[in-house]
């Protein structure tokens, strides 16, 4: 844990504000009931549902949840880079560096794009356009940002390369895209977007596409050069065991909606949403060798037919008949700063929750003495 | 690179060489024969015929004609000796070395028997005006066509979009010849009678277009004699661009359209740039390289003449000179014109695969 990740701030960060004033300045990207919907043929998409988080200027902060659940679809948000239609921007603030953004003119977004806001795509092979080389893709960013004339920006996309560690940068600049690996691009991509110094660097699953050695390298030089540069990383991935090494802070998403967030320490060790526990409880764990690995029951809700109390119910091992009738609210739960989007939290799932305490706590005794 | 081009052209001979016998083949397996173009003349008899064929070497068996007409053998000579020159070396080496005259492997295409002209004549009188229509026409419909593409594509379903299918749909579906006769109806008929109806330059005014007095006449007033063509290639080029537009729009709007949804255009407006350079400097690059295929294969069939505009609008060029060598069974004429065609689509394809070489960079030879 590093200094922004003591418990008194996180309390603070994710505290309700009061909506159409700015945060506080030492939150750089706050996010407030952001509501994105997808307007298609068999009806609307509720893709982000009443999303609130916030990530202080320097921090990081991991966007976690299985495919589909909305994560990527509130980093293109915050972006502004959906197609509108079909994606509708139905509610919510997004404010960053002092200014909400949401409803900022096109030419003033595009002034943060790329500059103050950067992002990494999960595809490295895709992401770069094949037909310019890469120098040229790099140059031109800066160029567009930093105002500077045509060497200096070469100059500094060699700069830029040679600190996300790509050997010989002065004759990579002029290679095109096909010509490097997938960690290549990917590093590429990674010395594209920090090219202007930006306050935030979003990095949506940067490492899915790679396989698992480049994976470690790549996480390595993203949180490295994130200490470096000092901006805030906001990290989109569905790999818990990445959180768990790259950021301070944790919101976990489920079906569009946040169902638990806290510190990484609070998340990852006590989680208090049934949903967060069973994504822990798949990881695989020295401690359970040579059993199978646990998995969720069931599948994500179809997002046309969400059921109507809590969407998760379907799939949870605590549901009672409560949990499909009423949608929870995400309410305090566990650690300081720690909520989560479950009834048990609630003064009606207290009892149950101390049932499920002791059962948990008997169960896993025995499985302790076991091993 | 270089290498690639050398060994395209290589791989070129033997193509020609197939094509020089499939030409032969299929003119060979068509009824009639040179000699058709005599069956409703009662005076000509059956002895004119085979004086006939024996000027023009018919009655030689299929094998030495063909070989003749390639330029392999001599005609001057009988026996084995017809594969030697007149220079007494090898027939089909070039004449400067004491190879023979004739033959196309000499540049000579023969005589046509309606004309009287060497054929390699009339086709090179004829070339000019085709490249001149086509070449007009191609521009023009290619700008319109990637414009109206690429803002079909951008903007979707938009008014534009849906008009712009419209038109295509029903320029796609209208036949040459009948917008071509619609629009000399319109334009050159009794009510507005604008423009002229066919031809390439105005017979009372000038003399005719490719001739040595031609020529004297234009450097005498060529913005006169400019304006004049370009008052016969109005309609004309108007049919082409219409009848093709259709088509390569489609095209280049679904090429667009993919161009748009894939993942670099997304990092592209990541980055900030605006609307303008991520369509028309990420997504176009990429959207034109499949068109340049599709170009490339185009050219040959436009330059080879359009046909059938070229013969509603009498202009004097490749395609009119095709349909007039059918119609009058003139088959050296004929043979010189699909031959010259096919060269066209050879060399058309290999010049496309080396342009496509230079917008990707990743097609390496």
């Amino acid at each position: 844990m590093t200094a922004q990740g003591s418990v008194e701030e996180i309390a603070v960060t994710i505290a309700e504000r009061p909506a159409g004033t700015p945060p506080d300045e030492s939150i750089l990207l706050d996010v407030r009931g952001l509501q994105t919907h997808f307007h298609v043929m068999d009806g609307t998409v509720r893709a982000v549902d009443g999303v609130n988080f916030s990530v202080p200027r320097g921090g990081t902060v991991g966007l976690v949840g299985e495919s589909a659940c909305g994560k990527s679809v509130t980093a293109l948000t915050i972006m502004r880079l959906l197609d509108i239609p079909p994606a509708e921007i139905v509610g919510g603030e997004v404010w960053f560096d002092g200014t909400e953004i949401l409803g900022l003119p096109e030419d003033e977004m595009r002034h943060l794009r790329g500059n103050d806001i950067a992002m990494i795509f999960q595809e490295p092979l895709t992401s770069l356009n094949p037909v310019f080389t890469v120098g040229d893709q790099i140059a031109e960013q800066v160029r567009l940002h930093m105002k500077v004339d045509k060497k200096e920006a070469i100059d500094r996309s060699i700069e830029s390369l040679r600190l996300v560690g790509i050997p010989s940068p002065e004759q990579r600049i002029k290679q095109y895209p096909h010509e490097m690996s997938g960690g290549m691009r990917q590093r590429v991509m990674i010395a594209m977007a920090l090219s202007c110094e930006p306050k935030l660097l979003i990095a949506d699953e940067p490492t899915t596409a790679l396989d698992v050695t480049i994976q470690a390298q790549i996480l390595e030089l993203l949180k490295s050069v994130q200490a470096r540069t000092k901006s805030a990383l906001m990290l989109i991935t569905h790999d818990l065991g990445v959180v768990a090494e790259m950021v301070d802070e944790i919101v976990v998403m489920y079906a569009g909606q946040i169902v638990e967030q806290g510190t990484a320490e609070q998340v990852l060790t006590a989680p208090t949403d049934p949903y967060t526990m069973g994504l822990i409880e798949s990881l695989p764990n020295v401690e359970k060798r040579g059993g199978r690995l646990s998995a969720i029951k069931g599948v994500v809700p179809s997002p046309f037919n969400l059921p109507p109390g809590c969407r998760f119910a379907p799939r949870c091992p605590y549901a009672w008949d409560a949990c499909r009738t009423t949608s929870p609210e995400l309410v305090p739960a566990g650690g300081p700063g720690q909520r989560a989007r479950c009834l048990l939290h609630t003064p009606a799932g207290a009892a149950r929750r101390a049932a499920m305490l002791d059962t948990a706590a008997s169960g896993g005794a025995t499985a302790g003495q076991g091993a | 690179m270089g290498k690639y081009i050398v060994r395209r052209v290589i791989q070129a001979i033997p193509v020609l060489f197939g094509i020089t016998i499939v030409v032969y083949a299929i003119l060979l397996a068509a009824p009639g024969g040179p000699t058709a173009r005599f069956a409703n003349n009662p005076r000509v008899t059956e002895a004119d015929r085979e004086k006939f064929k024996k000027a023009w070497g018919l009655d030689q068996p299929v094998p030495v004609q063909y070989c003749r007409w390639m330029g392999i053998c001599n005609p001057n000579n009988e026996g084995l000796a017809v594969f030697i020159s007149d220079q007494g070396v090898p027939n089909f080496l070039p004449t400067a070395i004491g190879g023979g005259t004739n033959g196309i492997l000499h540049g000579d295409f023969g005589i046509s028997i309606s004309t009287g002209q060497s054929v390699s004549s009339m086709i090179a009188r004829a070339a000019l005006p085709t490249a001149i229509l086509a070449g007009t026409a191609l521009v023009i419909w290619l700008i319109l066509a990637t414009l109206i593409g690429s803002f079909s594509a951008i903007k979707r379903y938009s008014f534009f979009d849906q008009a712009s299918t419209v038109f295509a749909y029903v320029g796609y579906a209208m036949p040459t010849f009948w917008l071509g006769i619609m629009l000399i109806f319109i334009f050159s008929g009794p009510g507005l009678n604008i423009l002229p109806a066919g031809g390439m330059t105005e017979t009372r005014l000038s003399p005719p277009f490719g001739t040595e007095a031609y020529w004297a006449y234009f450097a005498a007033n060529p913005f006169q004699a400019i304006a004049d063509i370009g008052r016969h290639l109005l309609l004309p080029v108007i049919t082409l661009v219409v009848v093709n537009i259709a088509g390569d729009s489609r095209f280049i709007r679904a090429s667009m359209l993919e161009s748009l949804s894939q993942d670099y255009v997304r990092t592209a407006k990541a980055k900030g740039l605006r609307n303008r350079v991520v369509w028309f400097k990420h997504a176009f690059r990429n959207a034109m390289l499949p068109f340049v295929t599709n170009v490339g294969l185009e050219i040959p069939f436009l330059f080879a003449g359009a046909i059938v505009t070229e013969t509603i609008f009498s202009w004097p060029g490749m395609g009119r000179l095709t349909i007039d060598a059918t119609r009058d069974y003139d088959y050296p004429l004929l043979m010189g014109v699909l031959l010259i065609t096919a060269i066209l689509v050879v060399f058309a394809n290999l010049l496309a695969d080396i342009a496509y070489a230079v917008v990707d960079p990743r097609i390496k030879y």
